[in-house]
Parts: structure tokens; C-alpha cells; sequence
């Protein structure tokens, strides 16, 4: 897929676990790991909200879009 | 108490009425047959050909015997009807082991048809031949009830294909976060 996830560098920046943030959000751990790793289909709006809003960013710095990046399907 | 709460609740009750019907089945098998051994007009009448009096022991545990293919093909399927409420009472829903359920009960349902269509044809002769000759008698016969029972068949085997339909869509769902 040609969206790229970059949460997990945005949790490293705001020094954030990832168990912390699924529990501030409302999602299972293993909800966030399918995020982190692009393997979700795709994010709801309220899910992004929520992400932007505890780590403070901005919908381009979790989600990137490379076009020449291959799918992992 | 939300939906899902009751359904896991109407799905443990009915759950355990199928698993009695489970244990009820074959005692009710060998009850009927013992009926008909001794006589009773209200079992003779439930067999594919016409007895006038009680059945002789041989042809009696024949005949039980015959009849207990159809049987167990009813316990399976009330056994996939028992995974399938239990899967319900865990909230499992729309998942790959429901379909499964799903699919076996309608080909069972199919085989029991086939199955029951056989073994009449079997008891004819079973329940004659210590009439001696010229009084067995085989039956072959095909009634209103032959062809529901295959349109239930059928149907729930629809229904699963549905139900699988379904599985994707959730499936589907489940990735999006």
C-alpha cells in the first residue's frame, strides 16, 4: 500500500508506550499493532482524531504517502 | 441488558435444551423399538410396512440396529446445533466455526434424508421375513415430508453461504481500526 504509517516513530518522539496510548484511546493493543505495522484495511476518522489529539500532531505525521512503496500484501 | 447480552443468554438456555434432546434422542429410538416389540399399535403404525402383531426378537434388533443410522445422524446434527449456541453463548457470531456448524447441519440434514430413505427400504424386508415366503415385503416410497426435509437441507446450506458472506464483511470490519 502506498500509505505509509509512521506511528511508531511518533511514539518514539513523544516517548509514549504503546500500551498507554491504546489504553488512552480506547483501542486493544492488538488494534494499535495492526496499525503500527499497516496492516489495517483503514483508520477511522475518531481513531485518527484520537491519536493526533494524545500525541499532539498532526494527521501528516503519522501517515505518509509514498507512491513508489510496495504493498506488503 | 444489550442485544448481544441476550443472545449470549437465549444461547446458553437453548443449548442446554439441545443437549437434552442429545441424551433423549436414543432412549426414544430404543423406547419405539421396544413398543413395537411388545405390540404397540401406536409404533407399529410408525413403520414402513403394515405388522399386525409384536415383533420377533431377531427382526426387532435388526431392525433397531438399521434404524440407529438414522439416529446418529440426528445426534450429529443436534451436536453441530449444540457448537453453534455454544459459539453464540461466547458471542462469537459471525466466525469461520459458525459457518462450519452451519454447513454440516445442512449436509447432515440432506444425509439423513438419503439415510432415512434407505433404511425404510432395509426395514421392509427386516420386519417381513419371518413371515415366510410370499409375505416380505419391500417398500419403496417417496412422501410430501421427503421433499421438505431436502428443502430444509438445502436452505440451511443457503444460510451458510450467507453466514460466510457475513464472516468476510467482519472480517473486513475488524481491519479497520
Amino acid at each position: 500500500m502506498a500509505i505509509i504509517i509512521n506511528l511508531d516513530v511518533m511514539l518514539a518522539k513523544r516517548k509514549v508506550k504503546s500500551k498507554d496510548l491504546a489504553a488512552a484511546i480506547g483501542l486493544t493493543e492488538q488494534s494499535l499493532s495492526l496499525i503500527k505495522t499497516g496492516k489495517v484495511k483503514g483508520v477511522r476518522l475518531a481513531t485518527l482524531e484520537a491519536i493526533c489529539k494524545h500525541l499532539d500532531c498532526q494527521p501528516g505525521d503519522i501517515l505518509e504517502y509514498r507512491p513508489d512503496a510496495e504493498s506488503d500484501d | 441488558m444489550d442485544g448481544s447480552e441476550r443472545l449470549k443468554r437465549n444461547s446458553r438456555r437453548l443449548r442446554w435444551v439441545f443437549m437434552a434432546l442429545l441424551v433423549i434422542t436414543p432412549l426414544l429410538n430404543a423406547l419405539f423399538w421396544i413398543g413395537a416389540g411388545q405390540g404397540e399399535a401406536n409404533c407399529l403404525n410408525q413403520l414402513p410396512v403394515k405388522l399386525a402383531g409384536p415383533l420377533p426378537p431377531t427382526a426387532l434388533l435388526a431392525g433397531f440396529a438399521v434404524s440407529l443410522i438414522t439416529t446418529a445422524i440426528v445426534m450429529y446434527v443436534l451436536y453441530q446445533i449444540i457448537r453453534l449456541f455454544g459459539f453464540y453463548a461466547q458471542g462469537k457470531v459471525f466466525d469461520r466455526e459458525n459457518v462450519a456448524c452451519f454447513r454440516s447441519i445442512g449436509w447432515s440434514i440432506i444425509a439423513w434424508e438419503i439415510a432415512d430413505f434407505l433404511v425404510d427400504i432395509a426395514l421392509g424386508p427386516i420386519l417381513t421375513y419371518h413371515l415366510g415366503e410370499g409375505k416380505r415385503t419391500l417398500v419403496i416410497g417417496v412422501d410430501n415430508q421427503d421433499f421438505y426435509v431436502l428443502l430444509a437441507g438445502f436452505s440451511v446450506l443457503t444460510i451458510a453461504w450467507v453466514m460466510d458472506e457475513a464472516r468476510k464483511i467482519k472480517e473486513e470490519q475488524e481491519l479497520f481500526v
